[in-house]
């Protein structure tokens, strides 16, 4: 049987409306200037990570994370 | 309407509390309009059966200002339980439930839950596929799935929608629920928890041959 708390993504006021491709791109983008900031283990950046992890289709942030590999993603990720 | 709902069970076939008060609101609409109707009917039948001259009066202050309030009360009375359905169906506060994450596709749907590690591919996605052959007597012809979406009862459910190809509508009629699903377009739809039991859908938006054939199913389930 399932124990411990579901959690959802709380709800984020930048993204009030139904639309959440934004609140996806941005945590994947947040998390990787997280990461480029402040370097892998810091862990608060694993939240973002979490976020996207949990709301992006799959094909999504594994695109993505191709073209971060190849350093071939249109944001700014610096 | 919606307060006393919650004391009474409306929510027979397991729907969920948006859509047990949508119901009852809509019975509540749907005997006022039959009210009307059968005043206006009445008035009618009275012009075409009883002889008489009705050109007596032929302007009547009173009348008009009797015919102008009485409807505009009885659309302030549709007024809060109107507004207050509108308020709640999006009334969630997204902290804690379950998420999924259900992307379109011609002709099927996949579905992505945390609570579900795929044993038939490497991620956590799977694919659901309308059962075209072997169905059993007693399973539904167009609505047998061979992997159902599986969610927990009785938590709110997130379900994040999106297409990989052409607009599909993730469509759940027993919850109240139809999200459209667009490629390069994340939406949601939120529902509060569901009672233990099978929920069919359709897709809802024209997406080609076998539009027909890509239903949803769920099974909400309390025991993983």
């Amino acid at each position: 049987p399932i124990t411990g708390k579901l959690t959802a993504p709380p709800y984020d006021p930048r993204f009030p409306n139904m639309n959440k491709t934004r609140m996806c791109w941005q945590n994947f983008v947040d998390y990787h200037r997280c990461v480029n900031k402040f370097g892998e283990e810091h862990k608060p950046c694993a939240w973002f990570q979490w976020v996207y992890k949990k709301i992006c289709p799959n094909e999504w942030h594994e695109r993505w994370q191709e073209r971060v590999d190849d350093d071939a993603f249109a944001g700014r990720l610096k | 309407i919606v307060s006393y709902l919650v004391l009474g069970n409306y929510f027979f076939n397991g729907l969920n509390f948006f859509m047990g008060n949508l119901i009852m609101f809509h019975d509540f609409l749907l005997i006022i309009c039959y009210f009307v109707l059968f005043f206006i009917l009445s008035l009618m039948l009275s012009m075409v059966v009883f002889s008489g001259s009705y050109f007596n009066n032929l302007g009547n202050v009173v009348l008009e200002v009797v015919w102008t309030v009485i409807p505009s009360l009885i659309l302030l009375g549709l007024v809060e339980p109107s507004l207050t359905l509108l308020y709640i169906s999006e009334a969630f506060s997204f902290n804690n439930g379950q998420v999924l994450k259900v992307v379109g596709h011609q002709w099927y749907w996949s579905y992505n839950s945390d609570l579900i590690n795929s044993v038939v591919q490497d991620s956590t996605d799977y694919d659901s596929y309308l059962i075209t052959s072997d169905l059993v007597s007693g399973d539904f012809r167009l609505l047998e799935v061979d992997l159902p979406l599986v969610v927990l009862a009785n938590v709110p459910l997130y379900f994040f929608v999106s297409s990989s190809d052409v607009i599909h509508s993730f469509a759940l009629p027993s919850l109240g629920l139809k999200v459209d699903a667009f490629p390069g377009r994340l939406n949601v739809g939120v529902s509060g928890g569901v009672s233990v039991g099978c929920y069919w859908g359709q897709c809802s938006e024209i997406c080609g041959a076998n539009h027909a054939f890509m239903p949803i199913g769920m099974e909400a389930l309390i025991y993983f």
